[in-house]
């Protein structure tokens, strides 16, 4: 498939200009021609004539003949010469444009930017920008034979054509969705976290948690938070100002919504943006395939979040309290195998996983809704401690957390997915959470989450050494 | 004598006659040179023209 021209001005040396050269050995041609055919003209009619005439037809014979050899040569050198500069100049703003573009695109994998779409989330090299004169679109906009460090619009306007001269700064669209993108999207270090778990498990609730604690911590980290974007800031105050109010997050509905981005920025470092995923559970399978396959290149890790109340265990552990706060439980409907078992599928058909083969990054297995009943002194941070006071060697927090989770599945008969787990993925590592903090009771009191940052911050940490000095400062 | 004479005035005629001729003949060949060289100095300056925004 060809690529439509770009609405830019190509340079002199690489068109035009051998247009000009063709067009100018035509008609230096045509005038030779004319020229002659005059003088020989003239020399056929005075050549009949008396001695004076007969010299002057010698004199526009020779002139005729002298005006085509002469020309001929004449012009076959000048436009030797001609084409020679042509091709010099060619030769000098190739290599210019080649050097920019290859320092260019070198800068930008080492800074390890890309253009990724938060709507269809296509990884891209490079976004489509808008000129801001007359609005026509420039596809690519690179040092290229349309200009080495700027294109010149069909409009007159000169647009930065490299990262260097704020190109960024420029209105970008996706070449795939057509969504308008920002500078953050493309000139920016990204981490890419889905949240996968079935209906109910309380994913938005976790997502815009754990947003909301890495705003109020990232300061402390040395990071500067904001959003790209005014519909995803206006979209995090809506949900942060439900959970202040005591009411849960509105349910997913799009199996694969845009990503909620969050820009990190510390100073004298490239800006961070996240890219964290919230995928409605009805449509797993089909969200799973397609979140992976659009993410296999850049996936940071992923985050598996787990209800407890679908575990058969422990809903005979809860069975004679269970009936009383179901509605406000809203158990997920999907058992955690079946959840995981599709993640997996999902990875083989869509990721490029091998059936034998371990998924390399990152998985964060969370168990949310720790604040019913007495779960959080089962496998919270009690359980944590008291496991770290018992163990008769030194143990991190973390390790001790790994154990208590990993044995509290076990005897919730989990074993099979345990397995599968730790058989599958070459990082596991388990957490606790509550996205909301409590039971929604109908009041409204405001949710205050536990425990959602952590495995956000765990796979950052793994993703981007910037984060994983900060876990360190931090712990 | 005379014959000589004449045949040293055909020869004298003939060489006027031809140097003539090669310096009419040169003046045309510069003059077409000439010619060559400002047809395509014409053709070069309607020809190369600078690179122009079309709107």
């Amino acid at each position: 498939m060809s690529t439509p021209p770009e609405p830019a001005i190509k340079s002199y040396f690489f068109g035009k200009g051998y247009a000009d050269l063709r067009a100018t050995i035509a008609e230096s041609w045509q005038r030779n021609l004319t020229s002659a055919g005059e003088h020989f003209g003239n020399a056929e009619r005075l050549f009949p004539g008396e001695m004076g005439d007969k010299g002057l037809a010698v004199l526009h014979g020779s002139a005729a003949a002298s005006v085509v050899v002469l020309g001929s040569v004449l012009f076959l050198l000048a436009s030797l010469l001609h084409a020679v500069v042509l091709l010099t100049f060619f030769l000098l703003i190739y290599i210019g444009f080649t050097l920019v573009y290859l320092t260019e695109r070198g800068y930008l994998a080492w800074r390890r930017f890309f253009t990724v779409c938060p709507d269809c989330h296509r990884k891209s090299p490079l976004p489509e920008y808008y000129c801001p004169r007359c609005g026509e679109i420039h596809r690519r906009l690179i040092p290229s034979s349309y200009g080495i460090l700027h294109h010149t619009c069909v409009c007159g306007q000169k647009l930065p054509a490299t990262f260097f001269l704020q190109r960024g700064a420029l209105k970008s669209r996706c070449p795939e969705c057509r969504s308008l993108l920002e500078a953050g999207h493309t000139e920016s270090r990204k981490a890419f976290v889905p949240v996968f778990g079935g209906p109910s498990v309380g994913k938005s609730a976790f997502l815009f948690s754990a947003v909301h604690q890495l705003i109020e911590r990232a300061p402390g980290l040395d990071f500067q938070p904001s959003f790209l974007e005014t519909r995803t800031e206006n979209e995090y105050l809506r949900v942060c100002d439900q959970l202040a109010h005591g009411r849960p997050p509105e349910k997913t509905q799009n199996p694969l919504p845009r990503a909620f981005n969050l820009q990190l920025q510390r100073s004298g470092q490239s800006s961070r943006v996240l890219y964290l995923y919230d995928p409605a559970g009805e449509a797993f399978n089909a969200t799973e395939g397609m979140v992976l396959h659009r993410y296999e290149e850049y996936l940071s890790g992923l985050i598996f979040l787990i209800d407890p109340f679908t575990l058969p265990a422990v809903q005979e552990q809860y069975e004679d309290r269970l009936p009383g706060v179901k509605d406000a439980l809203k158990p997920s409907s999907l058992p955690v195998e079946d959840a995981f078992s599709r993640i997996l599928i999902s990875m083989e058909e869509h990721f490029g996983l091998a059936p034998d083969a371990r998924f390399k990054q990152p998985v964060a297995v969370v168990i949310n809704k720790t604040d019913a009943f007495d779960l959080e002194r089962q496998i919270g941070e009690p359980a944590i401690q008291a496991r770290i006071q018992a163990s008769p060697e030194p143990v991190t927090f973390e390790a001790a957390r790994d154990q208590v989770v990993r044995e509290q599945l076990l005897r919730w008969d989990q074993a099979h997915v345990v397995q599968q787990l730790e058989a599958r993925c070459a990082r596991v590592r388990y957490f606790t959470c509550s996205s909301l903090g409590r039971m929604p009771d109908g009041t409204s009191r405001p949710f205050e989450a536990r425990g959602v940052l952590e495995p956000l911050l765990w796979i950052l940490g793994l993703a981007d050494s910037a984060f994983t000095v900060q876990n360190k400062k931090a712990a | 004598m005379e014959e000589i004479l004449g045949l040293v005035f055909l020869v004298l005629y003939l060489a006027a006659v031809a140097l003539a001729v090669i310096a009419l003949m040169s003046v045309g060949v510069v003059l077409g040179a000439g010619m060559a060289l400002r047809n395509y100095a014409l053709a070069l300056v309607n020809n190369i023209k600078p690179q122009r925004v079309t709107t």
